[in-house]
């Protein structure tokens, strides 16, 4: 949501749904599961975990969001704070029970055909294997950013940080990451060259 | 070069290729000074946007999780629309319990009144006794019923239903039993006059299954705090006090209870659902954050 008029548009969607309004919980839903997923995904590497911990999430939304108000907060930040809680809170009980192992192999790609399909994997096992060896500030920052799509400014919101703390944190995070992804044999794949040169 | 101003600059061009606006490209050459440090920056940047933007959750988990959200969606406005309707009802019970008194006084008012002009009637008609309209036969009150047993047997059930779920209740169930609960406003205390230990019962036996369902399902709490609330509020109008113990009030109601089981007391239940020992205190003060007026602040310092 970076322009006033989505800002809202989400306003009236989140208003909607508080009162209510099946057509706008649905929505709101719509635009959001995937990307709570894609976050949970990120922070656990798990795709059980995302997909049991995505569902709790919604649960808690629907629980809270009577008490939800526009004051510092957009509702994204809001409800990436609920997501973030889920995964610490996870993580806790996986820290008292043991942890599971990562079940990166099911993790569904959108890709054109097998082969793409295997290398979208393999680059993405790579990421994640990477950010996870990030601190947790600079994790999280990378996660919102990149997976849940926040801007710098709703990331900030989330983790209750100034912008300008965020975008340091950022740079840090992308430089490491860079500096680690840099050492494994696969640093980048042909298809992001192809990008950058369109 | 200064690091403050580099790291601007990344995030600039971050946001503009995230925003489809700039190309990494176009974004190197708007800062050929930076350009040097930017482009593998940039380049691990967008590895990383593209790597997670592939990732989709499967359309069945996407469906049966939308399914579950909806459906506790109306599941929880129904229960709020029965609760709010009973705190209607509940203002009414309660301007009654203020002027009881006057209430009775006028009542008593109008008895004499229909006594005086009943006896002047029979006094004008020559005094036959034991006729179809004397006095006696017309304030003769009607037997005291008993409450509506299925008033009673379907918050029985509803409670049941609750325990039968075990850790997997709904807030459909939960909805079913203030619904129940909501029926017994209809029966006016002086009707389940026999039946108070009963009804009694009823409600403590509910509001205990509520209490259980919390410890088991923290996610229920907001849902369940309110469905108590009604218990609370409905034998208010019968005279119980669920906060008290049943020995309280059992002096009052002497009529032995069906069940023979000691409800236990029902402890208060906090407004804000915690998970207790899962909650990481630095991180998230509350599980379900409340209004974002006070945004968490207790991450990790970044290194």
């Amino acid at each position: 949501m970076s322009s006033t008029g989505d800002a809202q548009d989400e306003r009236q969607l989140v208003d909607s749904a508080k009162a209510g309004d099946e057509r706008a919980l649905s929505e709101l839903y719509s635009t959001y599961f995937p990307r709570v997923y894609r976050y949970i995904l990120a922070r656990t590497g798990n795709s059980h975990d995302a997909e049991d911990l995505s569902e709790e999430v919604f649960m808690r939304v629907l629980e809270a969001l009577d008490r939800f108000q526009w004051r510092e907060a957009p509702f994204s930040a809001w409800l990436f704070r609920i997501a973030h809680n889920a995964v610490i809170s996870q993580r806790r009980k996986e820290n008292a029970r043991g942890r599971s192992a990562p079940l990166l192999d099911g993790i569904p790609v959108d890709s054109a055909g097998p082969e793409e399909l295997v290398e979208h994997r393999l680059v993405l096992n790579e990421v994640m294997a990477a950010a996870a060896k990030l601190p947790e500030a600079q994790r999280q920052v990378i996660t919102l950013r990149f997976s849940a799509g926040l801007s710098v400014a709703e990331t900030a919101k989330a983790m209750g940080k100034g912008e300008g703390n965020v975008k340091v944190i950022q740079h840090k995070a992308i430089a490491k990451l860079r500096e680690m992804m840099g050492q494994a044999p696969r640093k980048r794949t042909p298809r992001v060259y192809e990008r950058e040169k369109a | 070069m200064s690091a403050r101003r580099l790291e601007e600059i990344f995030e600039e061009c971050v946001t503009a290729y995230l925003e489809g606006r700039r190309s990494i490209q176009e974004s190197l050459q708007l800062y050929p000074a930076y350009a040097f440090e930017l482009a593998p920056l940039l380049r691990t940047a967008v590895q990383l946007n593209e790597s997670f933007s592939k990732v989709e959750p499967p359309a069945h988990v996407q469906e049966r999780v939308r399914h579950r959200f909806l459906s506790d969606a109306r599941a929880r406005r129904q229960v709020r629309s029965l609760t709010h309707g009973h705190r209607r009802a509940g203002f009414i019970a309660g301007l009654w319990q203020g002027h009881r008194f006057g209430f009775a006084a006028a009542a008593g008012a109008v008895a004499v009144l229909v006594v005086a002009v009943g006896s002047v009637a029979m006094l004008s008609n020559g005094g036959r006794a034991g006729g179809p309209d004397t006095v006696e036969n017309i304030t003769a009150a009607p037997a005291t019923q008993r409450a509506t047993p299925p008033t009673v047997t379907n918050i029985r059930a509803s409670t049941s239903n609750i325990r039968d779920r075990g850790q997997a209740v709904q807030p459909s169930d939960i909805a079913e039993l203030v619904s129940a609960t909501f029926n017994l406003t209809a029966v006016s205390p002086d009707e389940v006059q026999g039946s108070r230990a009963e009804v009694e019962q009823a409600l403590r036996d509910a509001d205990s299954a509520l209490t259980e369902v919390i410890g088991q399902q923290p996610e229920l709490a907001g849902q369940i705090q309110d469905a108590k609330d009604t218990l609370r509020d409905v034998a208010s109008g019968f005279g119980f006090d669920l906060n008290a113990s049943p020995a309280a009030t059992s002096a009052a109601t002497p009529t032995p209870v069906e069940t023979g089981e000691t409800p236990e007391p029902t402890p208060q239940v906090t407004e804000e659902p915690t998970e207790g020992p899962t909650v990481e205190p630095t991180v998230a003060p509350a599980e379900t954050p409340v209004p974002t007026t006070t945004p968490e602040r207790g991450l990790p310092a970044d290194g």
